[in-house]
């Protein structure tokens, strides 16, 4: 505690020319690779492994399986393009929305704070269930409507298509964008935009010389997480892409494990190829904010000054609606809709509407009610052990002049840009491995969720502390205040509404997880998303419409509760 | 038991031979009585209910599986946990398990005997003959009964809707699935099916030598259930099952849905979907009463009336279940072969290969 007082303070841990490595940065150093460790040693071998696929370890090396990805640069090609295209329009989507809701006078930002936020805790998962149901060629609601009015002979669109996954990316990403550049913008100084104004400057020019510069760590921060994550993509890609023969890495690698006997070395090396992209993401976005100061946050206490449009008010307030639409209201109409069928067929005629899915749901099927509550233990789990993980790392990396601050983020970052499903393979060897006995406990689907999502806590964190002016604390440490005393009641409360955020984001986030439960969860210890994810495989449409619904329902009302909880503070 | 004779050499008694050979006999017998004792001891129904939740794994329907297993804990008082794994996820977890000896899973359902046969190799198998195992023919249990029996057929026709595909033009036969008119609109499981695999493996010598080659110029698609393959011809976005498992037919039939299947003359390819215990089991006595009960007349009706599957019993009849004796039924029968990693190695490069991966 002491060691990250001081790195809150700006205080080295060794002598200012040649500074240790503090225990700011080895503790969590340490912990991390542990429990990085091993997933990735079996990634790195598996992915050289040119012996027997299923051996684990791996016993003979070489590099074939690289060669033999060759022969498949369609996967690594369609990876980069629905990554690329889903995080330009996502960041569109995300950038838009956050500076309307958070900068301008549109009439309902608080409402629409909330209602924006929610596609991404109902998660891909979803969006993909719905849409398919929404844009199949055929049948997709759209298409029917279309048909039905303009009496054309052809779909309007096809969800199947790359054009399709990317739209799905997109709008089920942005919220993220919206929470973490939102979150930024509120922090900021309006001072700079008033003196640039005073200078003559106009709203647009204001914005694009003043505002955007200034958000860029938060901007390059949501980009950064949202291209991650489409690479990591894997429900949307399985779902729209697989049966219309599109693959990218992570359906690939889905099928290559599913396979019997699965094959581990070539997913390994397609894993691996994944890492070096999403390495090369980071150092890029490293690369663009090296040595540029982004202190939005000063001493002096004034609220963000909101744009008046005027005209365009109502413009504003239309494409915040189209977007809710689009992802929320629609969806989840659809959901509903497929969820009272009695076939996959979709009708709107009640005559065979029937509440039977939702039964069944809720009191025929055992493994439901224990999926839920374990689910809802994991968010809260997940939530408040990688709030403070994240939080003690941000401080560390941007606070700290220890030696490995870099490498420290670079290990918190690794598990983004590792295939959840490999990486859940060899998480799941470990546990098995480890002396105490954690397989088969919810601990250890816990433990799992921790590391995989501290990435994401941990962008939502770095972005807020980044922004957080040393002189403020500087100012505390002046007046006598000591170390842990400027933490409480200075550090801290700056970041709270921060910590809230991230919180409600590693719970939703838990609350629909899929890949990283497959191995882990079992029998004795379900949870939600590979059960939802079970009967997308077999269980048919209106059922698993239903338990869609119902973990909507579960995000809704925790979401709900915690902002009764946190009260206007919590902006989600 | 050998005596040193006065010549220095080794003198061989006639106790002595008697001896080593009762200990030889005992050696390899003994062993031998003990597996029979345990393939045929009775459970015990007042330790298998202290013996805890019997874990089950599966890749069936999971609503069946579960529907199926309340009527099993109401007529033995057996708790049942379930979970349902795909062989690829299934089996490197098992292979862990064992490996740390952490095992957790009792019975084991798959569609895939070759597997089951691999187990059995590896000893991770316990032998449990069911009693009722004179109502499955041979064909329809391991080799040396016990290790796995056979709790349905899954035969593989092809289907469509007749609201989209009229009977005229739709598929008769498997190579009429060539015709240009289907092009991108055949359906089949993707490679983690075992009854791709047997598919593939049954029809590779049957068909023309190049049907797979022009099937793959087709373009058919992936899905990774018969369920979602059902799913997209109702909906009118697939034209056609390639191999759609029976009971969805079954289960459209039900549903009132107008789904047509075709068994080719040729024959149908299928699968043995098979229950094994899983050695290392903590819940024996729960396992055997489960295989008792799945493979009892009781236990195949039950089952197969909830899934629309046929049974391997002669004496178990299912409504809407096409009946499988009038139908010419393709399964796997060389088993060294259906084994062989090379042959499955070959099928899922040219299955992946043909649906696009």
């Amino acid at each position: 505690m002491a060691a990250l007082a001081r790195a809150l303070a700006g205080r080295p841990a060794g002598s200012a020319a040649f500074p240790r490595i503090g225990p700011e940065v080895w503790i969590p150093l340490v912990l991390l690779s542990g429990s990085l460790g091993y997933p990735c040693f079996l990634l790195v071998t598996s992915a050289f492994n040119v012996g027997d696929p299923q051996a684990l370890p791996a016993v003979e090396y070489g590099i074939g399986n690289f060669i033999e990805l060759g022969d498949h640069l369609d996967w690594i090609g369609n990876t980069l393009l629905i990554a690329t295209g889903g995080t330009i329009l996502g960041m569109a989507i995300g950038v838009g929305l956050a500076w309307i809701i958070h900068r301008t006078t549109v009439p309902g930002r608080g409402l629409f704070e909330l209602l924006v936020a929610i596609p991404y805790p109902l998660g891909p998962l979803v969006g993909a269930l719905a849409w398919s149901q929404l844009g199949a060629p055929r049948d997709g609601l759209i298409n029917r409507f279309f048909v039905w009015a303009t009496g054309a002979d052809h779909p309007l669109i096809n969800i199947y298509t790359p054009t399709g996954i990317i739209f799905v990316e997109a709008i089920f990403e942005a919220p993220v964008a919206v929470l973490i550049i939102g979150a930024a913008m509120q922090r900021m100084d309006p001072a700079l935009e008033e003196s640039s104004s005073v200078f003559g400057a106009g709203k647009v020019r204001t914005a694009f010389k003043i505002t955007l510069p200034l958000m860029l760590p938060a901007i390059l921060s949501a980009a950064l997480f949202m291209f991650t994550s489409t690479i990591g993509s894997f429900a949307i890609p399985t779902i729209l892409g697989t049966s219309a023969r599109f693959y990218v890495a992570t359906n690939a690698i889905y099928v290559l494990m599913q396979g019997y006997p699965p094959n581990y070395p070539l997913a390994a090396a397609l894993g691996l190829v994944l890492v070096a992209m999403t390495g090369f993401a980071v150092w890029l976005v490293q690369r663009v904010l090296r040595k540029r100061s982004f202190a939005v946050i000063s001493g002096r206490n004034y609220r963000p000054r909101l744009v008046d449009m005027r005209g365009w008010t109502w413009v504003m307030f239309a494409i915040v609606w189209a977007y809710i639409g689009l992802s929320l209201v629609l969806p989840l109409g659809t959901l509903v809709l497929a969820s009272i069928q009695t076939s996959s067929a979709l009708s709107f005629d009640p005559a065979v509407w029937t509440l039977k899915n939702y039964s069944y749901i809720l009191f025929d099927f055992p493994t439901t009610r224990q999926a839920i509550v374990n689910s809802l233990i994991l968010g809260v789990g997940t939530g408040t052990i990688g709030v403070a993980c994240a939080t003690l790392i941000a401080v560390a990396v941007h606070r700290s002049r220890s030696r490995g601050r870099k490498l420290l983020e670079q290990v918190t970052m690794l598990p983004q840009s590792i295939p959840r499903l490999i990486f859940a393979f060899g998480f799941f060897w470990m546990v098995l491995t480890l002396p105490v006995p954690l397989y088969g406990t919810l601990f250890a689907v816990l433990l799992a969720y921790i590391v995989v999502f501290l990435p994401l806590a941990y962008r939502g964190m770095s972005g807020v502390v980044v922004q957080i002016d040393r002189a403020l604390e500087e100012a505390a440490r002046v007046s006598g205040a000591s170390a842990a005393r400027v933490m409480r009641t200075v550090t801290v409360p700056l970041l709270r509404s921060g910590i809230l955020a991230t919180w409600a984001l590693l719970f939703m986030v838990s609350v629909r997880e899929i890949s990283a439960s497959l191995f882990l969860s079992g029998a004795h210890n379900p949870v939600l998303g590979p059960a939802i994810f079970s009967f997308w495989d077999s269980g048919g449409l209106p059922r698993v419409s239903a338990l869609a619904v119902v973990q909507a329902v579960i995000i809704l009302a925790a979401l709900y509760a915690v902002r009764r909880f946190a009260g206007r503070e919590l902006k989600i | 038991m050998a005596k040193r004779g006065s010549h220095g050499r080794s003198a061989l008694t006639r106790r002595g031979v008697l001896i080593a050979g009762a200990a030889g006999v005992a050696g390899v017998a003994v062993p031998r009585l003990g597996a029979l004792a345990q393939a045929t001891a009775t459970p015990d129904i007042k330790a298998a209910s202290s013996e805890g939740a019997l874990v089950v794994w599966h890749g069936d329907q999971e609503a069946d599986v579960v529907e199926f297993l309340k009527i099993f804990t109401q007529k033995t008082g057996v708790q049942t946990v379930q979970q349902r794994l795909l062989p690829g996820a299934a089996l490197p977890k098992l292979e862990a398990e064992f490996r740390t000896g952490t095992s957790d899973v009792d019975a084991y359902m798959t569609s895939d005997a070759g597997i089951m046969e691999n187990l059995r190799l590896q000893n991770r198998l316990v032998r449990y003959v069911p009693k009722e195992i004179d109502a499955y023919s041979e064909s329809y249990r391991s080799a040396q009964p016990g290790w796995w029996t056979t709790y349905y057929i899954n035969a593989g026709p092809m289907m469509y809707d007749p609201r989209y595909v009229s009977e005229d033009v739709a598929p008769k036969t498997w190579t009429d699935l060539l015709d240009p008119r289907w092009k991108g609109q055949i359906g089949f499981q993707n490679a983690s099916a075992g009854t791709s695999y047997a598919f593939w493996f049954v029809m590779k010598d049957i068909l023309p030598k190049d049907f797979f080659e022009k099937l793959a110029a087709q373009k058919p698609r992936a899905y990774s259930s018969s369920t979602q393959i059902q799913q997209d011809i109702e909906r009118g976005d697939l034209k056609i099952g390639g191999r759609v498992s029976v009971f969805q037919y079954v289960k459209a039939m039900r549903a009132k849905n107008p789904v047509k299947a075709v068994f080719p003359e040729i024959g149908t390819p299928s699968v043995n979907q098979v229950v094994g215990i899983i050695g290392n089991t903590k819940r024996p006595n729960s396992a055997k009463i489960f295989v008792d009960y799945l493979t009892s007349r009781e236990g195949q009706q039950s089952w197969n009336d909830i899934q629309g599957s046929p049974s391997a019993r002669s004496d178990v009849k299912v409504e809407h279940v096409p009946d499988i004796n009038s139908t010419k039924l393709l399964l796997p029968v060389n088993f060294p072969e259906y084994m062989n990693p090379a042959r499955r190695r070959e099928f899922t490069a040219i299955w992946n290969k043909m649906t696009g991966l």
